[in-house]
């Protein structure tokens, strides 16, 4: 049932910040205080050891030597907070965070805020990066990335029109103003380490299990659940890849827990990072176990086989080779004497470390500035979540993450009146995008793997919600700037859009 | 065999693994109303 | 509370039985008849996963009781297949254009994208999302959504030409037996 009055909320949160540079450019120091809405009690699975989830990657994709984060905790009489769907501890709070900074500290140091940032961003040979509030990312590669997305748009074109409608906007030849917003964020999922990621002291490991049948079929049980990202999917064709049988003969099975391995399901886009990694780790104890099986029926020792796409092939003849199928069937009834029979394997996967998918989203907006309406012209997002296991899937991601942006940043609110009556108690009051009115996507790629996933996955669920949310916003931002505009309290509703430009005075 | 004709490329087109668009083999329940929700009783 | 006597034709099969009269339609379909691809989701017409046809109309079966069903044909997201089983036009091109995630929309989108095509069968992308406006999708933001209808559009006008049929759905069903 549609239940905004005492279902969970999320993302109530009030930050300051202070951020300081050298008057060239170069970030020297970061500060932010946040005071967070938890509602009646913090209702989010954040592990325990965070209860403020990883607003400490606030640092975004800057390399920023010293940092400061503080967040107080503030139980009001609202419903139940802190449970987001999508991005769940709290990244998306701190991509806006940094990525407003940013914007301001553009604005002071009269800069291009795409210079801005290619000054600042990470390098990709300073990778492995330890960040000041702690974290250690694992890669990327921002320029690249950045100039990618800039020159997919024709950014300085995109400036020059917007300096032309300026000037007819101000000759009353128009009265509507374009805005870019721009946004290159870093995120940080795939929760986690045992050692830092508990919840109440279950670690937060995942795992797989691969039962390869005498057929040369499979079945794969994981500690997660697809919610509609696609696990039959996609954890089939992991499995595909590493062991060489077609993805249309494996089955997965989630989400019965008289059969699943133990795990921590799926939210803050671990499925892929966590239980993918377990499920490739269980896949090569399969193959490792098929490598012999393979040496043994080919007469030759285990080190003179090697793997060749589904099969393993003697070095040096081609033509002599076992494959995956073969090999399936053979393990069932021509087991290497002293070795046990059967093919399958589990994988409980403790991640060394979290995964860190970033992306660059670019919006162009048009506002009406004396109704307060806005329309998204265009709306590229690129996203960089590592290896890409399967890219329709992944932009079906970006179009989902992004509309749900789009409703966070342009009018999502659950708001009370002065008497603490509840204002938008339905989906007729509460803002969910339809079809009328949401953006296209232009969805775009680039591919930096994690060096310590198996596959080199980062997950790509949260992405595009994190990167997009302050793109919007900050393309209402940009609109304004020109008549003094720095900041404005989102959601960017057409109320609130209107009373921007009426308080600058851009009302006749 | 067939898969001595194969090219190591066609072999792996032939897998559907990763890198693939592969269609999900959800959708063809889902199509049909058949997912399982937390609304579905029995 | 006396119950009423009520019959209608669900998915090409006649149903009849009691029902009390503040027994809503998608119930009745979900608890009573177990066709369960229609989903409750906001059971206030907002969000458009109980969409159903009845009588050539989209109906959105949470605000419908099963009264004012009396007599009408009513066809669910089940009865779209083709009659081997196989997935209409309009299903295949949702998978093939991934117009869905978690499926929970799917059966009132798709249902409502049957009987569009049939009142706009050459539709703009700006006719689709106008007519589709009504079915809340939280996954996909609508973009493979909009690309699977159009394609089916497409797909369907190049199969029937020739004869003058509807396309999918009910109607196929029935020229085929």
């Amino acid at each position: 049932m549609d239940n905004p009055m005492s279902t969970a909320f999320a993302r109530d949160y009030w930050m300051q910040g202070k951020i300081a540079a050298t008057k060239d450019g170069q970030i020297t120091g970061l500060w932010c205080h946040t005071t967070a809405d938890h509602g009646g009690f913090d209702a989010c699975a954040d592990p325990t050891k965070f209860p403020a989830g990883f607003m400490n990657i606030c640092t975004g994709s800057h390399d920023i030597p010293t940092a400061h984060l503080s967040v107080d905790g503030v139980n009001t009489n609202k419903a139940l907070g802190g449970v987001a769907y999508r991005c769940s501890f709290r990244v998306t709070q701190a991509a806006y965070f940094i990525e407003c900074m940013i914007e301001v500290l553009a604005i002071k140091l009269n800069m291009d805020a795409t210079e801005l940032r290619r000054i600042n961003f990470i390098r990709k040979d300073q990778f492995p990066y330890q960040s000041a509030l702690g974290w250690k990312c694992d890669s990327g590669d921002y320029h690249t990335a950045w100039d990618k997305a800039l020159a997919a748009v024709g950014y300085d074109d995109l400036r020059k029109e917007q300096a032309q409608r300026l000037e007819d906007f101000r000759a009353g030849k128009t009265r509507k103003l374009m805005g870019i917003g721009l946004t290159h964020f870093t995120e940080i999922v795939g929760a986690g380490p045992v050692k830092n990621c508990d919840i109440l002291g279950l670690g937060m490991f995942d795992s797989c299990e691969i039962r390869i049948h005498p057929t040369g079929s499979a079945i794969a049980r994981l500690g997660t659940i697809s919610q509609g990202q696609g696990h039959a999917t996609t954890f089939a064709q992991i499995i595909a890849s590493e062991i060489g049988l077609p993805a249309d003969d494996i089955t997965l099975e989630e989400g019965d827990t008289d059969t699943a391995p133990y795990g921590l399901g799926t939210y803050g886009s671990r499925s892929t990072p966590v239980a993918g990694a377990a499920t490739a780790m269980a896949a090569r104890k399969i193959r490792a176990k098929a490598q012999m099986i393979a040496a043994y029926l080919l007469k030759v020792h285990d080190g003179d086989v090697e793997w060749d796409v589904d099969r393993f092939v003697v070095k040096g003849d081609e033509s002599r080779f076992k494959t995956a199928k073969e090999i399936a069937f053979a393990s069932y009834n021509q087991a290497i004497p002293g070795l046990e029979p059967g093919l399958e394997a589990v994988s409980y996967y403790d991640p060394p470390n979290m995964t860190y998918p970033f992306g660059a989203d670019i919006c162009v907006m048009e506002i009406d500035v004396d109704t307060g309406e806005h329309e998204v012209r265009q709306f590229y997002a690129l996203d960089g979540c590592g290896t890409r296991i399967n890219p329709m899937i992944i932009e079906g991601q970006v179009h989902g993450g992004a509309t749900e942006g789009y409703a966070i940043a342009m009018g999502q609110e659950i708001a009370y009146d002065d008497m603490g009556n509840h204002k938008t108690a339905t989906l007729m009051d509460f803002f969910l995008p339809t079809t009328w009115g949401t953006p296209t996507y232009q969805a775009d790629h680039t591919v930096t793997p994690s060096p310590h996933h198996p596959i080199g996955d980062k997950g790509a669920g949260e992405s595009p919600n994190v990167g997009s949310v302050p793109c919007f916003s900050k393309a209402v931002h940009d609109a304004f700037r020109p008549f003094g505009l720095t900041q404005s309290h989102m959601p960017d509703d057409h109320w609130r859009v209107w009373k921007i430009a009426r308080d600058l005075g851009l009302h006749r | 065999m067939m898969d001595d004709v194969q090219s190591p490329e066609e072999r792996s087109a032939g897998l559907k693994g990763m890198g693939c668009s592969r269609k999900r083999v959800e959708d063809v329940r889902f199509t049909q109303g058949k997912g399982t929700m937390s609304t579905t009783s029995s | 509370m006396s119950k009423m006597h009520v019959k209608l034709t669900v998915n090409g099969a006649a149903v009849e039985g009691l029902a009390e009269p503040r027994t809503l339609l998608i119930h009745c379909l979900r608890e009573n008849l177990g066709v369960t691809g229609p989903h409750v989701g906001c059971e206030t017409s907002h969000c458009g996963a109980c969409t159903v046809d009845m009588d050539g109309r989209s109906v959105k079966s949470c605000t419908v009781f099963v009264a004012q069903a009396q007599g009408a044909d009513v066809t669910t997201v089940e009865g779209l297949v083709n009659a081997d089983g196989s997935l209409s036009v309009l299903q295949e091109m949702f998978r093939e254009h991934y117009g869905l995630q978690c499926g929970f929309c799917t059966s009132g989108t798709i249902t409502r994208a049957h009987r569009f095509l049939q009142e706009n069968p050459i539709p703009t992308e700006e006719q689709v999302r106008f007519g589709m406006a009504g079915n809340l999708c939280r996954c996909t933001g609508y973009q493979n959504i909009v690309k699977a209808i159009l394609a089916a559009a497409e797909m369907m006008n190049a199969q029937d030409k020739p004869s003058s049929t509807e396309g999918v759905g009910q109607q196929k069903v029935e020229t085929a037996e």
